[in-house]
C-alpha cells in the first residue's frame, strides 16, 4: 500500500515538475516574442527652406513655433515600454548630429512628437544657388531587442534672394491666407542692422533731410517727412523701377508662389527695384532710424508705410518708374497716392478681404521673425558714396525748362511749382521752429520760406510774431500787406532781403509764404521769383 | 501678435477681424487619455459681423480651418478635425484629435505644457484645471478658456513652472506591466507547480 503510494507520488511530482517547467519556458519563450512590435515614426516636413529666414527655423519660439523643419511623432508599437528614447538628426554640410530630445520613458502605444529647428551658421545667408540637402534622423531607445531606427529625407534649400509665399502644394491651395502663408517671413529681408543700410539711412539723414528727429519726436510730420525723404533720395538716386517676378495677382499661377528679392542693400547699391523689393528697403532704412515700418501687401502690389501714435501713413515707392515707363512722381505726389491707396486698402480690409494684409515688422520682430545677417561690405558703402553725391548736385540749368511740374508741398495745405533742381530743406533751422521749409535755387540766389504759426488765425499777430522772432536774431522786418499779398524787406548786418509772399489760412493756423532774393539782384530774378510766387496754391 | 491675419487664432479669422477692437472667445475642452493623447472640442460664438466675415473666409473651407488648426498647435500631431457649423447661433464647434499632447520625463513623470509664461492656470479639481491665454493684436484681443481634463488614471497632480516658468501640470499615471497576463499565469503557474512537484518529492524521501 506505502509502496503504491510511493510510486504515484513520484509519478505525480516528477509530472509536476516537468509541467511547471514547461510552462517556465513557454512563458519565456511568449515573453520573448512580446518584444516584437516596432517602433512607429511619421515624419512630416517642411519641403522647401529660406536662407533669409534662418533665425525663423531656429528658433522655437517663433511665430508660435510655427516654422520647424520637420514634426516627428514617434509611436511605441511594441508591447514593451522604452526607456531614454533619444532622437537626433543632422544635415550633412549644414549641422552636425545634434540631439533634439531625450524622453525618459515611452510606455505601449505612447506617442511622441519632436520638433525640429535647425540652428543653420549665418553664413547661410551667402548662399546663391538653390540646392537639395538631406536630413538623416537617427531614433535609439533601451528596453527592446532592435534599439534604434534612421530615417532621411530631402528638403530643398533656396539661394538667400528667394521668397517662398507659400509651402503648401498647389492642389492644398483653396484661398489667399494659403499663397500668403509664409508673408510673415517678409521681416527676415528688412536688414536695418545690414552695415550697408545703416550708412545709406546715414546719408539721408544728413543729407536728404538735413538733421531729424522722427523716432524722438511726437509729430507725424517728422514721420512723414522721413518717408518723402526716402523717396526724395530714391529720386534724386535715379532709382528705377523694374519689374521681375512679382507678387502674386491670382490663385491658380503657381509659377507665382516663390518671388526673386533683391536685398534691400542691392536695391541701394543696383539703383533699381520692384514694389515688394522697395517696401523692403524703405521698412529696413525706416526701422534703422527707430521708426515703425509697415508694409501694405495687395493682390500683385506692395506698398510701404510707417505707424506713428497709431495712425498709418504709406507712400507709392514705385512713383520713381523712369523714363522708360512714364517719368516718375514728385516726391508729394508719392504721398498723396500713397495715402490713397492706403484708403482704398482699408475699405477692402474692413469688409474681409483675405488680399490685403499689413505686415507690420516692430510686431513680428518681437515675434521672433528677426532680419537675416549681412556682413560689412566696403565696396557697397563705396557704391552709397557714389549715389549720395547725386543727392546734392547743384548743376542748374534755368534756360527754357524753368518750371516743370514738381510740387512742393510741406503739408496738403499749400503748394507751388518750383524747378526740380533745386533743394527743398523742412525745418532747416531747429532754433527757428515758424520756419517750417526753405526750398533754396541751386546758385543760392533765390530762397522761398515758408512759415507756419499754429493756432493764429489772424495774419496781422502771424507777421507781427515773425516780426518779433527775426529780431531776435538781429534781424528788421519791414512789409506792406494788401489782402493775402504782402510784400516786404528783411534788413540785416550782411545785406538785405527782398520779397514777396502770401499768406494762408487754414484750420491748423495761419501759414506764410516769402520768396525773395538779395535786394541788389532783385530785378535779375524778378520773373522767377514772380513765376514762384503765381503757382502758389491752398 | 503681429499679422493682422494673426495666423493664430485667429486661426479661425481672417485679418480684417482685427481692425475692429473686439474681444474674441473662444471655449476649448481638452480631454487627455490615460496614453498621452487628447481630443479637443473648440467652440466659438460669433456676432452677427464677425460671423459674416467668417462664414464667407475660413468658415467656408472646412480643408483651410484644419489646415490652421494645425498650424496653431505645431507641438502636436493632430489628426482629425470635424467641425460642426451652427449658422442658427452664429457658432461653430470643432472636435480635435491631438497625439503626443504628454511626454514623460526620465523621473517617469508625464508632463502637459500647452501653457505660456503670463498664461494663467488654476486648479478645478483634482484632475481638471483652467488655462487662459490672451493674446493681443493690433486692434483685437482674443482670450481662449481651456479646460483642460486629465484622465482617472492621474495621481498627485501638481501645477507649477518649468525652468522657462511657463505653466505646466506634472503628474503620475499607473500604466499596465509589460508582461502580458497570459505570460504572467504562464510564470506564475510554472513556479507553483515546480515548487509543488519539489514538495511531494522532498515528502516522499521522508518516508
Amino acid at each position: 500500500m506505502v509502496k503504491r503510494y510511493l510510486k504515484k507520488s513520484k509519478s505525480i511530482s516528477i509530472t509536476l515538475l516537468i509541467v511547471g517547467l514547461g510552462l517556465l519556458i513557454l512563458g519565456t519563450i511568449q515573453s520573448a516574442n512580446e518584444d516584437e512590435g516596432e517602433v512607429a515614426i511619421e515624419i512630416i516636413k517642411r519641403d522647401k527652406l529660406m536662407p533669409a529666414a534662418h533665425n525663423v527655423y531656429a528658433n522655437p519660439n517663433a511665430l508660435n513655433g510655427k516654422y520647424y523643419l520637420f514634426k516627428a511623432t514617434i509611436t511605441n508599437k511594441t508591447k514593451k515600454s522604452l526607456k531614454n528614447l533619444s532622437v537626433k538628426y543632422r544635415i550633412p554640410g549644414y549641422i552636425e548630429w545634434t540631439e533634439l530630445e531625450l524622453v525618459g520613458k515611452m510606455f505601449k502605444n505612447q506617442s511622441t512628437v519632436v520638433l525640429c529647428y535647425p540652428k543653420f551658421d549665418s553664413k547661410i545667408t551667402e548662399k546663391t544657388t538653390e540646392s537639395i540637402e538631406t536630413v538623416e534622423i537617427l531614433i535609439d531607445w533601451d528596453g527592446s531587442k532592435n534599439n534604434s531606427l534612421k530615417e532621411t529625407f530631402d528638403f530643398k534649400l533656396a539661394d538667400r534672394n528667394e521668397f517662398i509665399y507659400t509651402n503648401l502644394s498647389k492642389d492644398e491651395i483653396s484661398g489667399w491666407s494659403d499663397i500668403f502663408d509664409n508673408t510673415v517671413l517678409l521681416p527676415c529681408f528688412v536688414t536695418p542692422n545690414d552695415p550697408v543700410v545703416q550708412y545709406y539711412t546715414q546719408n539721408i539723414q544728413e543729407k536728404i533731410l538735413r538733421g531729424e528727429k522722427a523716432s524722438i519726436g511726437k509729430k507725424p510730420e517728422e514721420a512723414i517727412r522721413f518717408l518723402m525723404g526716402i523717396y526724395e533720395a530714391t529720386l534724386k538716386s535715379g532709382m528705377v523701377y523694374s519689374s521681375v517676378k512679382g507678387i502674386p495677382s491670382n490663385l491658380k499661377d503657381n509659377s507665382q508662389y516663390s518671388q526673386y528679392n533683391r536685398l534691400p542693400r542691392e536695391v541701394i547699391t543696383g539703383n533699381t527695384g520692384l514694389c515688394l523689393e522697395l517696401s523692403l528697403l524703405y521698412a529696413s532704412v525706416l526701422s534703422n532710424a527707430g521708426l515703425e515700418p509697415i508694409i501694405f501687401m495687395i493682390p500683385g502690389h506692395a506698398f510701404p508705410g510707417v505707424i506713428f501714435n497709431g495712425s498709418y501713413y504709406a507712400i507709392e515707392a514705385t512713383g520713381i518708374g523712369g523714363e522708360g515707363i512714364g517719368g516718375r512722381m514728385s516726391t508729394e505726389k508719392a504721398f498723396e497716392y500713397g495715402m490713397k491707396e492706403l484708403n482704398d486698402f482699408f475699405d477692402k480690409a474692413m469688409i474681409g478681404d483675405p488680399k490685403y494684409n499689413i505686415i507690420d515688422i516692430v510686431r513680428l520682430n518681437q515675434e521672433g521673425v528677426t532680419a537675416m545677417y549681412l556682413p560689412n561690405d566696403n565696396f557697397l558703402k563705396e557704391k552709397v558714396d557714389q549715389i549720395a553725391s547725386r543727392w546734392v548736385q547743384k548743376s542748374f540749368n534755368i534756360v527754357g525748362k524753368l518750371f516743370e511740374q514738381n510740387y512742393f508741398a510741406p503739408s496738403a495745405d499749400l503748394s507751388f511749382n518750383i524747378p526740380h533742381t533745386w533743394e527743398v530743406n523742412r525745418m532747416p533751422d531747429a532754433s527757428f521752429p515758424v520756419l517750417t521749409a526753405q526750398v533754396t535755387s541751386p546758385d543760392n540766389q533765390i530762397v522761398a520760406n515758408v512759415f507756419d504759426f499754429p493756432g493764429i488765425s489772424s495774419d496781422s499777430i502771424a507777421l507781427s510774431k515773425l516780426k518779433i522772432e527775426l529780431s531776435k536774431n538781429q534781424k528788421e522786418l519791414e512789409f506792406l500787406k494788401t489782402n493775402e499779398d504782402v510784400d516786404g524787406i528783411i534788413i540785416t548786418e550782411k545785406g538785405n532781403f527782398k520779397w514777396i509772399g502770401k499768406t494762408i489760412s487754414s484750420i491748423h493756423g495761419m501759414r506764410f509764404v516769402m520768396i525773395g532774393t538779395d535786394e541788389a539782384k532783385f530785378e535779375e530774378n524778378k520773373e522767377i521769383i514772380n513765376e514762384l510766387y503765381e503757382s502758389i496754391k491752398k | 501678435m503681429s499679422y493682422f491675419r494673426l495666423y493664430i487664432l485667429l486661426i479661425f479669422l481672417p485679418s480684417s477681424f482685427l481692425y475692429s477692437q473686439q474681444m474674441m472667445v473662444q471655449n476649448i475642452h481638452f480631454r487627455i487619455d490615460s496614453i498621452g493623447n487628447g481630443e479637443m472640442n473648440i467652440a466659438q460664438s460669433m456676432s452677427t459681423q464677425q460671423w459674416k466675415i467668417w462664414s464667407e473666409g475660413v468658415g467656408k473651407d472646412p480643408a483651410e480651418l484644419k489646415r490652421n488648426i494645425i498650424r496653431y498647435y505645431p507641438k502636436y500631431n493632430i489628426k482629425k478635425v470635424e467641425t460642426i457649423i451652427d449658422e442658427e447661433s452664429k457658432s461653430y464647434t470643432s472636435k480635435v484629435k491631438a497625439i503626443g499632447v504628454c511626454k514623460v520625463n526620465q523621473n517617469e513623470k508625464w508632463i502637459f505644457n500647452l501653457a505660456d509664461k503670463g498664461d494663467k492656470m488654476s486648479k478645478l479639481s483634482e484632475r481638471e484645471f483652467l488655462l487662459t491665454k490672451r493674446t493681443v493684436g493690433p486692434n483685437a484681443i482674443v482670450l481662449q478658456k481651456y479646460t483642460i481634463v486629465l484622465p482617472r488614471e492621474a495621481r498627485r497632480v501638481q501645477l507649477t513652472n518649468d525652468a522657462f516658468e511657463n505653466p505646466i501640470l506634472r503628474f503620475e499615471m499607473r500604466q499596465p506591466s509589460d508582461i502580458s497576463w497570459s505570460v504572467y499565469f504562464q510564470f506564475t503557474g510554472g513556479i507553483i507547480l515546480l515548487l509543488g512537484g519539489g514538495l511531494l518529492l522532498s515528502k516522499r524521501d521522508l518516508f
